[in-house]
């Protein structure tokens, strides 16, 4: 599915409490409008979003103090999802998850080759200035974040979302939710967004 | 067997015009010189065309209808439409076969070049199958996606050679049967 209108039993996500809960996150916390983006970085449509649609969300809402993007994990494209999506949980520490997600969506491979080994993860890590390479080796080889990503995937799960990238677009108090599903264009997001600013 | 009225149109396999004539083209022209196998084919192809967009995650239609061409999704864009304009060819060639001819026309190809190709479309967008594959088969289940995830161009490369086939055979065939149709 495609495009989805919410149901009625959606719990509600309020934009403080993803923050506080640990959820990396883009733009200003008191944005009026959230966007909830469930992605994989082993997925390539997940990519075509980052590289597409994203910089013009970002220039147009989220610079502009509208919009706070929110990641959510949904490692569900291979075996390897879960060591990157750890991986990135553990930059985000440090502050460094933004640069890191590009870092990781700019090299992305095919699914499951071996290019999000942990070695090479480490070695992603390593290439990120101002990095603690000894706290986020760490982090990964205990699976620090575990229990973190797996509630983001039963969070994920419990709306319905099954590929990825899957997207909720809401108030930031967590009201009028909107889910989207897919890489969509810019366009598809700005009808929402500006549905959403219109109304208040 | 084909009717005196249709012998009638059809090109005669044997005169000066048609000698010499690959059994590819004459066969193309005796299938689509009738407009109904022409509405079949574009039909197939067009509705093939806007299934591989919707999987490709090029067309959507909430919150708008709109459709994108990013530039990862060209080639395969591109390699979607060569196969369903094949795929309109081969069914609407195999439909006037079935309706038209005695002979029974075994041609595999068809349906595993179509059958690839909607595979390959589908598995663009694979997380969902991916998940219920996991769910059902575990990491075998996320392996087989991922391969099919991975190999989506060579996939569809590979429908498009057995699509070729299978218009080849297909169209061959039907050259022979008219033949056959017409002397007797």
């Amino acid at each position: 599915m495609y495009g989805q209108k919410p149901n009625e039993q959606i719990k509600t996500l309020p934009l403080h409490g993803l923050i506080k809960n640990g959820s990396p996150f883009l733009g200003n916390v008191s944005a009026p409008i959230a966007i909830i983006d469930f992605s994989d970085f082993q997925c390539y449509l997940c990519n075509r979003f980052v590289k597409n649609t994203e910089p013009l969300i970002n220039q147009t809402y989220i610079q502009t103090g509208k919009v706070a993007l929110v990641f959510g994990h949904l490692p569900n494209r291979g075996l390897d999802s879960m060591d990157a999506a750890l991986a990135a949980q553990c930059t985000n520490d440090q502050g460094k998850f933004w640069q890191f997600h590009n870092l990781l969506y700019s090299n992305q491979k095919p699914i499951d080759s071996g290019w999000v080994s942990k070695e090479n993860l480490k070695n992603f890590a390593s290439q990120i200035s101002g990095l603690d390479i000894k706290q986020f080796n760490t982090c990964l080889d205990n699976e620090k974040y575990k229990s973190f990503v797996q509630k983001d995937i039963d969070l994920a799960l419990s709306f319905g979302f099954r590929e990825t990238p899957s997207f909720i677009v809401e108030n930031s108090n967590g009201s009028n939710p909107e889910m989207l599903a897919g890489a969509l264009p810019f366009e598809s997001f700005k009808a929402v967004i500006d549905k959403k600013v219109s109304a208040g | 067997m084909l009717s005196m009225s249709e012998r009638k149109k059809i090109p005669n396999p044997s005169s000066s015009s048609s000698k010499g004539q690959s059994p590819l083209i004459l066969s193309f022209e005796i299938v689509f010189s009738k407009f109904v196998y022409i509405i079949f084919a574009a039909v197939t192809a067009v509705a093939f065309s806007i299934i591989s967009s919707i999987f490709d995650q090029l067309l959507f239609f909430y919150p708008i209808i709109i459709f994108y061409l990013p530039d990862d999704a060209v080639v395969g864009f591109i390699l979607a439409n060569i196969i369903a304009v094949l795929l309109g060819i081969v069914v609407s060639m195999n439909i006037y076969v079935f309706r038209h001819s005695k002979i029974k026309i075994r041609s595999p190809s068809l349906l595993s070049g179509s059958s690839l190709s909607v595979l390959s479309s589908i598995c663009v967008s694979c997380s969902s199958l991916g998940f219920f594959l996991s769910s059902t088969l575990g990491a075998a289940g996320v392996t087989a996606s991922a391969f099919v995830s991975n190999y989506q161009t060579p996939l569809r490369l590979l429908s498009i050679v057995l699509l070729i086939w299978a218009y080849y055979s297909t169209s061959k065939k039907l050259a022979q049967s008219c033949m056959k149709s017409y002397i007797q």
